[in-house]
This record gives structure tokens, C-alpha cells and sequence, in this order.
């Protein structure tokens, strides 16, 4: 993104209120090496092909805030490569992530991950050493770091099925398991913040993990490792929390975590979480990123933005898709949705 | 309370030793086998249905009640050979769609199936069309359900229907799809017979589609 779009998404977290409704879209490599036809490893390994690639989006869809930014990602496998998982590339999509953790006990046995040299934080943070003077000079801003959440990264060491049974069986196990994974985050967030430097005042978390559980365990088991990781960093930076699973059981709650931009599912209405939330929180959201906004025509696009804003205070809010773009997202409905935005600032 | 209830109870608790314990002195007091089934894991699995569609079960609570519910099955499946007040309601080829390696949504739904009395050949996560086929014509398959989790990968739960067809099989084989990105609209776009959003959906519309 560039600085000025950087400032007014800062505006619009931190104060809800600025002249115009921003667009936001979290672009990534699910979506974009299908859409400029190019191939995901050489995307993800080839420095000259992942800069070109940014900045032709960023081009493309000049009215568009591409967040988080000159994204440096290898689908989610940056902290599972880090925390012992073994990474496979399948050609023609992002990388999956397979179990290394097979006993809850052996989490006594890691030693503490260095984001400077464990995996692909270590590629990561190299692409970002070396690629932003380059970024800066074609105009553009790295104002933002990211990483998974500490239950994602979880459930990416244990699997998935497993580790929602460690949350039944063995909860003291999990929590060592969070608490180990909650200090590498953080590490590899200020990892990413001392490599890019001064530009940086903003933090991006992603997980949708706590969407699959009841109030009762988000309450143990996400939300207190969710806030150590948002206050871990100063409380001027912009903090963004993505979960578009099911967050109905603990909406209230996310209030209490320390971010300010909330990025959540099409499932659950704009009035609904605006209602529950009171305004503590700036939205972040929400067309239905597949029916709308990938199978959807141009039209629908349109119009989905319109309808969502037709009624509704436009402070605190950024308009956006319900989750990230996802494979197959037409830019013609970029475009529309743009313009839908466009119209709306425009009166 | 009865034992019956008892044991439908350590079900939903998601009991597994209990429920094997239970199931044990059930059959030591003379309770046939195949009474268990029709009089406690099906409603006790009904109940942790219920219980997940009004939100007051999670995910993890689900996968602890269908594990205890196996405690019983893995019990009673040996004793029941060749009873048929206990054969399987059908047959059911469970996967997660090639390319997609998320195992979740597969699993709740085929330990879902297993306890509501449905027989499950789980293939696993990234299963080709090629691998379904073979699997529905070895196991005399009645239905398909097949996961996705993401749409990149939903679009090969379309090759595996035509595999189906082209291999002669989708006469005697109801497919039924689910997974976060799947929807009413894409089940009927690529000719599946119905699309389960959630697991308790799944075996409702296993039930229906076997019934039909």
C-alpha cells in the first residue's frame, strides 16, 4: 500500500471517523499467482517474480488498500516450518503443513524458535532485508507485521483433530503448547519489526482456530494468549485480529483482546457485530468472499457493497470481503467493488 | 438411572473408558448386542446432534463423544456379524477431495455416521477420483461424502462425480458434499445429491438419501 493509504486505514482503526470509507482487501498467494497466471514456487522463491507480482496488483488495483502489504508469505507455512512441521508443496496451490508435534509431552523437549534462522522465517524475513529499499522507492509502505495465531500454529504442530481433542484431554499440555508457540509469535513479530524498520506501526494476527470452540474455552485457551501477543507491542500501533470463523460465542470478548480492526465472517451481519461490539472496534469487512466476490458477477459485486453500507454509519468501518480474496476472485469484481466504494465516498 | 441411560449419558460426556466399561457389563447382564445400537448410540449421538446445531457442543466436544461412542462400536461390531437388526444403514466412502489435506469436517462427519449405524470406509485427505471410484465399486459404497476446505480444491469434488459416471457407478452410489467453502448452489452445480452444512446435517441427509 502507500504511505497515504496507510494513514487513512491508521485513521479510520484508531478513530473511526475519517472522510472516506477505505477498501481493504487481504491479497495473498491463495489468490494471487492463479489470478497473474504464474507459478506458486516461483511466487513464493523467485524474489524478482514475488516483487513484480506485488507490484502489478498493486498497480491494477490502485484504490484498493492491499493488506497487510508486500505480504512476504508462503501460504501458512511460515510458523509451522519454524515450530517443526513438515511443509509440502503440491504444484498449483499454496503449501500444506503436516503434524511434527505427535506427543503433547515433547512440547518440554523445543527449544525456543529463532525467527532469524528456524524455517521460513529466516527466507521471510531475507525477502524483507533485501526487497525494502525496492518497495520503498516504487512508493509504497511496509507499515504492518503478521503472523498466525498461537491456536492456528497449534493446530498446524498437533493436527487439527488431534488438538481439539488436547483441549478435552490434556489441557495443561495445551497450555505449555500455547505459551511456547505464544513467545515464538511474538518473537517473530519483532523479528519481521527490527528487519523492516521505522515504518512499521501495525500488527496483522490471523486465526480462525477459536471460531470452533465455545465461549468457556476461548475464554482458557485463546483470548488470554491472543492479548499477550496484541500488548506485546506498543499500544499506538494498529492492531488487526482476522477470524472468519464462527466468533458469535465470544463477540463481546474480542473487545477485551487489545486490537483495533476486527476482520470476521460474511456469517454474521454487520448490524449483529456492530451491536454486540458497541463500537469498541473498527470492522473490517464483510462481502461473502465466495458466493459474492469469486462466483458473483461484477454486478453483484456492486451491489453487495452498496446494500452493506445503504443503511449504516460509515465511521469504523473498512469495507472489505469476510476473510481474505480467495482463488478465482475476478478482478472485475475488485474493480466494482472499488467502485461501489467510489460511489459511496463520492456522496 | 438405567443402564441404557447411563451409557448414553458417558457418551455425550465423551466417557470413552466409561462407555467401554458400561458396554462390557451390558453384555455380561445378557443385553443382545444389537440392542445397543437403536437404544443408545443412535440417540446418544442424535442428542450430541442437537446439542452441536443449538450451540451448546463445539467441535472438540463432538469429536470426544463420537470416540466414546467407538468405544462401544469397536465392542459390539465383532458380535454382530451377520445379525440383521444390525446391518449398517449403507455404506459410506468418506473423504477429503484431492489436493486438500484438512482432515476435520471429514472426520467429525464420519465418526457422526459411524455412531448413527453407517458402516465408513474413510479414505483419508487427498483422494483422487480415481481412488474414490475403486473404493465405491471394493466396498459396494451406497453414498460418497466428500470434504473440502478450500476452493481451490472444491472444484476436483466435480471430476470425482464424472469419474463416478464415466466408470458406470453413479447410478447405484448418492453423493453428498460439505466443507467451508461448499454451498447449496455448488452441490447442485456439479450434480452432487445434497450438501450436509454442518456434521448432524450430514447424517440427517445421509438418512434421507439412503431412505430415498
Amino acid at each position: 500500500m502507500r504511505t497515504e493509504q496507510w494513514e487513512l486505514f491508521k485513521k479510520v482503526a484508531k478513530s473511526h471517523r475519517a472522510e472516506r470509507v477505505p477498501l481493504a482487501l487481504i491479497m495473498d498467494s491463495p489468490w494471487m499467482p492463479g489470478y497473474l497466471g504464474i507459478n506458486h514456487l516461483d511466487y513464493y522463491f523467485d524474489p524478482e517474480v514475488w516483487f513484480e507480482s506485488n507490484l502489478r496488483i498493486l498497480k491494477e488495483f490502485s484504490e484498493v488498500i492491499i493488506f497487510p502489504s508486500w505480504w512476504v508469505e508462503y501460504g501458512m507455512a511460515i510458523e509451522p516450518s519454524a515450530l517443526g512441521c513438515r511443509i509440502h508443496f503440491a504444484p498449483g496451490q499454496p503449501p500444506s503443513q503436516l503434524p511434527g508435534l505427535f506427543h503433547l509431552e515433547d512440547v518440554d523437549q523445543l527449544s525456543p524458535v529463532d525467527p532469524h534462522a528456524d524455517g521460513l522465517m529466516c527466507a521471510a524475513l531475507h525477502r524483507y532485508r533485501m526487497q525494502k529499499k525496492r518497495i520503498f522507492e516504487a512508493g509504497y509502505t511496509l507499515p504492518v507485521v503478521t503472523a498466525r495465531g498461537p491456536l492456528c500454529s497449534a493446530s498446524f504442530m498437533r493436527g487439527l483433530t488431534t488438538f481439539m481433542i488436547d483441549l478435552l484431554d490434556n489441557p495443561d499440555g495445551v497450555h505449555k503448547l500455547l505459551a511456547f508457540i505464544t513467545d515464538a509469535t511474538i518473537r517473530w513479530l519483532q523479528a519481521q519489526a527490527e528487519v523492516i524498520g521505522g515504518t512499521v506501526e501495525g500488527m496483522f494476527i490471523l486465526d480462525d482456530i477459536p471460531g470452533f470452540l465455545s465461549r468457556q474455552h476461548y475464554l482458557e485457551f485463546a483470548h488470554p494468549y491472543l492479548k499477550k501477543i496484541f500488548d506485546a507491542f506498543p499500544p499506538s500501533w494498529v492492531k488487526v485480529y482476522h477470524n472468519d470463523a464462527n466468533i458469535e460465542p465470544f463477540l463481546e470478548d474480542l473487545a477485551g483482546v487489545g486490537f483495533d480492526v476486527l476482520n470476521w465472517t460474511h456469517k454474521v451481519e454487520l448490524k449483529e457485530v456492530r451491536r454486540r461490539i458497541n463500537g469498541k472496534l473498527c470492522l473490517m469487512g464483510n462481502i461473502p468472499p465466495v458466493d459474492i466476490a469469486t462466483r458473483g458477477t461484477p454486478e453483484d459485486a456492486k451491489r453487495a457493497v452498496l446494500d452493506l453500507l445503504r443503511d449504516e454509519d460509515r465511521n469504523g468501518i473498512v469495507l472489505s470481503l469476510g476473510g481474505g480474496v480467495s482463488p478465482g476472485m475476478p478482478g472485475a469484481n475488485i474493480q466494482a467493488m472499488a467502485e461501489a466504494v467510489g460511489e459511496i465516498n463520492s456522496k | 438411572m438405567g443402564l441404557f441411560e447411563e451409557m448414553q449419558q458417558a457418551i455425550i460426556d465423551g466417557k470413552a473408558p466409561v462407555v467401554k466399561e458400561l458396554t462390557e457389563k451390558a453384555l455380561s447382564q445378557g443385553v443382545k448386542p444389537g440392542d445397543i445400537f437403536p437404544q443408545v448410540i443412535i440417540p446418544a449421538m442424535n442428542e450430541v446432534g442437537r446439542r452441536m446445531r443449538d450451540c451448546e457442543f463445539f467441535i472438540p466436544e463432538v469429536l470426544i463423544a463420537a470416540r466414546a461412542s467407538r468405544a462401544a462400536t469397536d465392542i459390539l461390531r465383532p458380535l454382530l456379524v451377520g445379525d440383521d437388526v444390525a446391518r449398517p444403514a449403507g455404506t459410506v466412502v468418506c473423504c477429503t477431495i484431492k489436493g486438500d489435506l484438512h482432515d476435520i469436517g471429514k472426520n467429525i462427519v464420519a465418526m457422526m455416521l459411524e455412531s448413527s449405524g453407517f458402516r465408513i470406509v474413510d479414505l483419508g485427505v487427498d483422494a483422487s477420483p480415481e481412488k474414490i471410484v475403486a473404493a465405491v465399486r471394493e466396498h459396494r459404497a451406497n453414498l460418497i461424502a466428500m470434504s473440502a476446505l478450500l476452493t481451490t480444491t472444491m472444484v476436483n469434488m466435480k471430476a470425482a462425480i464424472e469419474a463416478l459416471d464415466a466408470a458406470g457407478l453413479r447410478g447405484q452410489v448418492r453423493v453428498m458434499v460439505g466443507g467451508a467453502p461448499v454451498t447449496e448452489s455448488w452441490a447442485r452445480l456439479i450434480g452432487a445429491d445434497g450438501y450436509g452444512k454442518d456434521a448432524p446435517a450430514a447424517v440427517e441427509l445421509a438418512r434421507s438419501l439412503i431412505a430415498a
